[in-house]
């Protein structure tokens, strides 16, 4: 007797059917949110495990590679910034690390399990596709850290720099970041081939990192390039930071969190939408 | 109170299409199941067997609820699973044919992860995960990283991850795939006990029939996306052949007579004593000069053997075995290259 019949004969007992469904149709809110938690945290330790393989030389070459920028920057052909001027080389430098490091990992990894069918392996079990992305998103995020801490850190080493620490300056940091991974994750799921992903992503880091408001700041750029800065995460995330960064609070600041708040969500939605989770 | 589902799995008229890739005008859709209809019982071990290409993981894709339709329908413990694939997947496990998740993770771990994602507690999961182990045996293997792991561990391994949490049905693509041969029948095993003890459906996509054969309590024989054949080894055995064959080995005391002769004097007595009209004549074959092959009919057998062990003489026989056709005739009979020589065959007498 299959449920199917029960189904179609309403004379019928449903409790078999019932039994099925108990684990899973009607299974209640609070339980899914626990277990969408659980399978997060799983995932993440997981994607934990596959970074931590290189995660040495992660923190070395990323702590380096903008130390070196923060240095060359404050130098540049006889160039004595002021305080402001530092300021936006820090964030600019900051930006640029995200960039580099957070735009292109999720995408690249996405790929990567979908051409060893990693992908197809998570999809058969009974987790939700949202924890699966988040997980996937925040293992990244902890790559990050040497790039967002070494900029500043070089900024009051080398230049004693006076820097407004505090909770909101993480906060923007973070959200900067998880925009532009959760962008770049966007791309992972749109564009299907490796190769025109890598192609791609380093099209975007150069204008990202360089051809926008960034280390150079707007009024400065060619007009062309102020409109292509509107529309890129990168140039938010700049410029939140050195706000922060300086301390001043202003509405410029509030709007860019905003826009950044709006494009991670914006990124995490398409790629919720758009992520196959299945074999088709 | 209505108790047992009997049909596990419904699949009816299953119909997947590829479309085709590229440009090109010339590249047809690819058609890799085609109608496929097949009722898969609870608790039973259900082989999927078929050339490369046949088809046979995209029709498990679908009844695991990774890949849609194009036409048809699936229905798991009744559950219209096109419509719910999330019931299917916390119902099944999948051991894939590549791409088992946790590269980078110790085995144990690995088995900690995969029992907790399929929704077991961590104590659950601890408790089942150190049980495989030992099942397993990968004791050794417990605190190695899965991507240090040999090809055949692998798959030991990925049996394991697919274990965890308890699923009713189990589909594994190539289980024994890489694997040595100790290890070919552990598995083998380990499928059959599991099966047995905790009536976990199985369903079973393998290349390797005539293993196979033993576990296999009713197969589909599939190629080009149909269904060529459907049933128990059994059935499906009797269909293709009446006939079971006597494999004798002879020893040295035959002396003056040789096999050769002794095969003739002993057709000519059979064919006066049994042979009849409605049956098959016997066929003999001598394979080497110690080694005696008699076809008979399978009805007979066990007078024909009673009669021939006399007329050779027991002290003669060293060994003798009585066998019916194999799955893996079988298999051959539907894929192997007489296939369409059958077909064709079949399509003249009707
Ligand atoms: N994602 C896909 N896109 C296009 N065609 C596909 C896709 N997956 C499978 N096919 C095609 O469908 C057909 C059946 O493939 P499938 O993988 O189901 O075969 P199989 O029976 O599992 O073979 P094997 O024994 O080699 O694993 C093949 O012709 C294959 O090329
Ligand atoms: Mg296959």
């Amino acid at each position: 007797m299959t449920t199917r019949e029960i189904e179609e004969n309403p004379t019928l007992n449903k409790g078999s059917l019932k039994t099925y469904q108990n684990n899973w149709l009607l299974r209640s809110g609070f339980n899914q949110l626990s277990r969408a938690f659980n399978d997060f945290r799983i995932i993440l330790i997981e994607q934990i495990y596959i970074i931590r393989r290189y995660l040495v030389y992660f923190f070395f070459l990323n702590t380096v590679g903008p130390f070196a920028l923060v240095f060359a920057m404050g130098h540049y052909a006889g160039f004595h910034p002021d305080q402001t001027e530092l300021l936006r080389i820090i964030s600019g430098t900051v930006t640029f690390a995200l960039v580099t490091v957070g735009f292109t990992s999720v995408a690249q990894r996405l790929s990567i399990m979908r051409q060893q069918g990693t992908l197809l392996y998570y999809c058969a079990l009974p987790i939700n596709k949202v924890s699966f992305v988040t997980a996937l998103l925040i293992s990244r995020l902890v790559i990050l850290i040497p790039s967002i801490v070494t900029p500043i850190v070089a900024g009051i080493i080398m230049y004693n720099l006076e820097i407004h620490l505090d909770l909101w300056l993480l906060g923007v940091m973070i959200l900067g970041a998880f925009s532009l991974v959760a962008l770049g994750t966007t791309l992972g799921v749109l564009v299907k081939s490796y190769e025109l992903i890598s192609l791609v992503c380093n099209a975007f880091i150069v204008v990202m990192a360089l051809a926008s408001p960034n280390f150079i700041p707007n009024y400065l750029l060619p007009l062309p390039l102020q409109v292509l800065g509107w529309v890129l995460p990168s140039t938010y995330t700049s410029d939140a930071i050195s706000h922060c960064l300086a301390g001043t609070y202003d509405r410029v600041s509030y709007f860019d969190v905003l826009v950044l708040s709006v494009m991670a969500l914006v990124g995490i939605v398409i790629t919720g939408k758009f992520l196959k989770w299945s074999a088709d | 109170m209505i108790e047992t589902v009997k049909n596990c799995i419904e699949v009816s008229n299953l119909t997947k299409i590829y479309e085709a890739g590229g440009r090109s005008k010339a590249r047809q859709p690819i058609v890799a199941n085609d109608a496929i209809s097949l009722e898969i019982n609870q608790g039973e071990v259900f082989g999927l067997l078929g050339p490369n290409g046949a088809g046979k993981t995209t029709l498990v894709n679908q009844i695991l609820g990774l890949a849609t339709p194009t036409e048809g329908s699936i229905f798991v413990k009744g559950i219209d699973i096109i419509k719910h694939p999330a019931f299917v997947k916390s119902l099944a496990s999948y051991l894939p044919q590549r791409g088992i998740a946790f590269e980078y993770t110790e085995v144990h771990k690995a088995l900690l992860f995969a029992g907790q994602l399929k929704g077991l507690t961590k104590i659950q999961a601890k408790i089942q995960s150190e049980q495989l182990i030992g099942e397993l045996d990968l004791g050794e293997v417990a605190d190695t990283f899965f991507n240090k792991l040999s090809g055949g561990m692998r798959r030991v391994v990925g049996l394991g991850l697919a274990l965890m949490g308890r699923p009713e049905i189990l589909v594994m693509d190539e289980p024994t795939n890489e694997l040595d041969p100790v290890r070919r029948r552990r598995v083998w095993n380990i499928i059959q006990e599991i099966n047995r003890e905790r009536g976990i459906t199985c369903i079973l996509v393998t290349h390797n029939v005539a293993e196979a054969e033993t576990v296999l309590q009713r197969v589909a024989i599939i190629d080009k996306g149909k269904v060529l054949a459907l049933g128990t080894p059994g059935k499906l055995k009797q269909q293709i052949s009446t006939e079971a064959f006597l494999d004798l080995t002879l020893n040295d005391m035959l002396e003056t007579r040789d096999t050769k002769t002794i095969a003739e004097e002993v057709k000519f007595k059979l064919d006066q004593r049994f042979h009849s009209a409605t049956l098959p004549a016997f066929r003999f074959s001598v394979e080497s000069p110690n080694n005696l092959k008699i076809y008979l009919p399978f009805e007979q057998s066990g007078e024909v053997i009673n009669f021939i062990v006399s007329e050779i003489g027991p002290q003669v026989i060293d060994d003798f075995k009585l066998a019916h056709t194999s799955l893996e005739d079988v298999y051959l009979h539907h894929v192997g290259p007489e296939a369409s020589l059958n077909k064709s065959e079949i399509g003249s007498r009707s």
